[in-house]
This record gives C-alpha cells, sequence and structure tokens, in this order.
C-alpha cells in the first residue's frame, strides 16, 4: 500500500507530495531516497498508448542524464505487479517504476478539481510528467494534451537543461 | 416481467450513466433490437455503440497487445450460443512526434454478433447478459477501461 503524505493539490514551485511505493521488483522506494536529485516523474498505466509512445524516451532521457543527476520513475496508477513488470521488460526499462495500486499518488499529485473537473483525480494524471528538484519542489508538471503531443519529451528535456545549467 | 420490457427497463436505468454528458461516460450503447431467430439457425445481433465527439475506442484487434480493445461478450444461454463478435474496420490514428499508429472506433459503429438457437432452443422471448469493455481518449484525456451492461433480446421461433 502507498504511503502518502501531503494534502492540497501541489503547482509548481510548491513541495512536491512525499510517497513511498513498492517498485516491481518488490523494493521500497521514497521519493526521499532522492532528495539532492532531480527527478523526472511519469505517471502511466499499460494500456495507455501515449505512455507507451513516451516510454523508450523516457529510457533515452534517463540514459543520457542520469550521470548528471537524474532520476527517472514512471508511477503505474492501479495495475497489478505482474502486468506492470512484464510491460516494463518488453519496453526494456532500467529506472524504477512504482506500483500505486490504489491511485493514492496519483491523487494527491492531481492539479485542482477546476482543471479537468469531470474527470477523477487519479485519472487526471495518466500520461503526466512532473520534474521534482532537489530540494524536493515541483519544477515541471505537464498533463496529457495529444493535441500537441510531446512523445519525445522536448519540453521537459528543455525544463532539465534549465535546471541542471541555470544561468 | 417480459424479456423485451426487462431489456428495455435496464436501458432505462443505466440512462443516466449512458448518455451522461461525463467525459468518464464517454461512450454509449443504444437499445439493441431483438434478434429474430429460428431454432437450429443463425442471426445476428447488432450492437450500436456512439463515441462522443472528439473522443476514441481502441478497436478490436489492436496493433499493440499491451493495448485494451473494444470487446464485446454475451453470454449463452438456454440453447442460445453466440460467436465471436465482428467488428467494424478501424480507422489509423497517428499520435504526434511517433511513427506510431493506433488503430481505433470513433463515431456511431456497429457490432454484429452471430446467435445461433440449437434444435431444442426453447420458442418465445428471451435475453441474453453482455458486457462492452473498452478504453477511450481524447486529445487530453486517457480515461481508465471501463464496461457496460448490455442486453440483447432474442425471439426464438419454430419453421
Amino acid at each position: 500500500m502507498a504511503s502518502v503524505a501531503f494534502a492540497a493539490p501541489p503547482q509548481v514551485g510548491d513541495p512536491a507530495p512525499t510517497f513511498s511505493l513498492k517498485t516491481i521488483d518488490g523494493k521500497v522506494l521514497a521519493l526521499e531516497d532522492l532528495r539532492g536529485k532531480l527527478v523526472v516523474l511519469h505517471f502511466a498505466a499499460t494500456w495507455c498508448p501515449f505512455c507507451a509512445a513516451e516510454a523508450p524516451h523516457l529510457e533515452k532521457l534517463y540514459r543520457e542524464y542520469r550521470e548528471r543527476g537524474v532520476e527517472v520513475c514512471i508511477i503505474d496508477i492501479k495495475e497489478p505487479a505482474p502486468l506492470v513488470a512484464k510491460n516494463a521488460r518488453k519496453l526494456g526499462l532500467s529506472f524504477p517504476v512504482l506500483l500505486d495500486t490504489e491511485g493514492e499518488v496519483a491523487q494527491r499529485f492531481a492539479p485542482p478539481s477546476a482543471v479537468q473537473p469531470d474527470l477523477a483525480r487519479d485519472e487526471v494524471m495518466i500520461a503526466s510528467n512532473l520534474v521534482v528538484d532537489r530540494e524536493g519542489r515541483i519544477r515541471f508538471f505537464s498533463l496529457l494534451d495529444s493535441a500537441n503531443f510531446d512523445a519525445k519529451l522536448v519540453t521537459l528535456r528543455a525544463r532539465l537543461d534549465q535546471l541542471l545549467d541555470p544561468k | 416481467m417480459n424479456p423485451l420490457a426487462r431489456a428495455a427497463a435496464v436501458m432505462l436505468a443505466t440512462a443516466p450513466y449512458l448518455g451522461s454528458a461525463h467525459a468518464r461516460e464517454v461512450v454509449t450503447v443504444e437499445p439493441v433490437a431483438a434478434v429474430e431467430l429460428l431454432v437450429a439457425r443463425e442471426a445476428f445481433a447488432r450492437v450500436y455503440v456512439r463515441v462522443r465527439p472528439g473522443f476514441h475506442v481502441q478497436a478490436n484487434p489492436v496493433l499493440d497487445p499491451a493495448l485494451i480493445p473494444i470487446v464485446f461478450a454475451l453470454q449463452p444461454s438456454g440453447g442460445l450460443q453466440p460467436g465471436a463478435p465482428v467488428y467494424p474496420p478501424a480507422k489509423r490514428f497517428r499520435l504526434q512526434g511517433t511513427d506510431d499508429d493506433l488503430v481505433v472506433l470513433d463515431g456511431r459503429f456497429a457490432i454484429r454478433i452471430p446467435i445461433r438457437a440449437s434444435a431444442d432452443a426453447a420458442s418465445g422471448e428471451s435475453v441474453l447478459r453482455g458486457t462492452l469493455r473498452f478504453q477511450a481518449c481524447d486529445h487530453e484525456h486517457c480515461l481508465f477501461p471501463r464496461t457496460l451492461p448490455v442486453d440483447v433480446p432474442v425471439r426464438v421461433r419454430r419453421p
């Protein structure tokens, strides 16, 4: 079960909700464990075509940025571990894949209810991307917009570059 | 209650769910016309599905097995044996910024399901219980997979 601590919907500049989730390898990973790194969080589900399209680009980003202190995590929403693990193997993901089996963490990260009010809060987060900085604050937050779908994560990479080299 | 009336009642009871403007309820199923069957023969049920404009559902079959295709499942009952559903031709949908195509359905379309009445099937009216499972997206949402109940009324008669 997820361990989550936070109350109000977070915005860019706010502290990220803390969480502790099981990985598909059976380990437990907390956001706090990654303090001091830039953390890319991608909320996903195996059935989401946009998530599948982004996955290889997340892996590429991870390989290119990890030596610079960037960690990547996928947080899978409401799916069983074996299915998620099988999909991660198929996609060749080498970074942590976390299991938000009840959707609690997704709900805590979700934007205020005024944003896409007709969706469940965990549903809003499908295919969203965030960057959490070294101090645990949210520095980038994008929801799915498939009309302007950024599969190659161009905008996210640009934000990472800014955060890695702020001039 | 008359089986056909019961099927209509189910549709009315689920109408707020099926027809709501809620984004999570983007797929509706029209009441299914009764299938006229002769014993030891086969006929097709037609299930008309409407997808809210702007949305699409994954077709059947899908190109990527990780995706969830639309699936209509009908339970056999009392000498009435459904066969494999026939899904409409899919449309190609290109994810922007990728080389990947999806195959999807949108608008209004029919799924055809063959139903065979065995030689000992009882004459008269009955209802077969079914479900429609699908996963829908539009340009800024991908919704959790959902399953709707669908009843198929059947009239069996002897030649």
